[in-house]
């Protein structure tokens, strides 16, 4: 099931950056963890009590996509706003990435 | 700047306290599933504290512009009669020489030490390079990449 993995058997099947502390949250609470692989961008933003929404932007076609529905360049700005307010709000050192690699891998 | 590396299997992983608490976590398993990534077929975790320090040349040396030589470019510079370099570094800056000199200096050593970094990193990893080839591995820190992703969707906005 690693359709998204990288053709490069060295290169990880994505990435996710977040805080290394878990409970860490932004200043109005909520949570943004971002991953990228070759085929997409994805920012995760949970809401304390609400559900988490995915902002899944295809790096091939271009195209957003919301929780699986199709989203507008409007759904593109508020990933890059979220995004952008994360990093406001963080310091390098407050951050861990995870590379992930699949089986078969050269791990 | 530590870094770890887990390794999982389909028997360990629920064993590894350090790995269990990322898959636990709803967030991230929602992007493994936006990405495609079934958990169980995670072979390895490569975490990295903070942002490599090669990764910020830009706050070292903020107006500093960096060239990438191609074919066409090394021809032109071979016409003119000027030596063609791998990289050429431009700076818009005021700053006397002598300081220019002791910031390239700083940032030549703060990246051989880098250099050893992503050699202690691959030795890791059993990968093996000669020594005389220098990676430089500039998707590691957390907030370029995260930038970079930015730049990416911000720019499909552009072209729409």
């Amino acid at each position: 099931m690693f359709s998204a993995k990288s053709n490069k058997s060295n290169s990880p099947a994505a990435k996710i950056v977040q805080f290394a502390d878990d409970s860490k949250t932004l200043p109005d609470g909520s949570k943004v963890i971002y991953a990228e692989n070759e085929e997409k961008i994805v920012l995760y933003h949970k809401i304390p009590f609400e559900k988490g929404i995915n902002y899944v932007y295809d790096r091939k076609s271009g195209k957003i996509f919301v929780n699986g529905v199709e989203g507008s360049n409007q759904d593109k700005r508020t990933m890059i706003k979220l995004g952008t307010y994360m990093l406001e709000h963080c310091e390098d050192y407050e951050l861990v990435t995870l590379s992930i690699y699949s089986k078969g891998e050269r791990k | 700047m530590g870094n770890a590396s887990f390794r999982l299997s389909q028997q360990n992983s629920i064993n590894n306290p350090a790995v269990k608490r990322h898959l636990q976590s709803e967030g991230f398993k929602e992007i493994l599933q936006a990405l495609n990534i079934k958990p169980s077929d995670v072979s390895n975790i490569i975490k990295q504290e903070g942002v490599d320090s090669s990764l910020q040349l830009k706050n070292q040396l903020q107006e500093m512009t960096l060239i990438e030589i191609n074919k066409d470019l090394a021809n032109t510079i071979k016409m003119l009669g000027l030596h063609a370099q791998d990289v050429v570094v431009v700076l818009d800056t005021t700053d006397e020489i002598e300081t220019i000199r002791k910031r390239f200096k700083k940032l030549k050593e703060s990246t051989s030490e880098n250099k050893e970094k992503v050699k202690e990193l691959l030795a890791n990893l059993e990968v093996k390079l000669p020594d005389n080839i220098m990676v430089i591995e500039d998707e590691i820190g957390g907030v370029y990449i995260l930038k970079k992703g930015f730049d990416e969707i911000q720019d499909s906005i552009e072209e729409a």
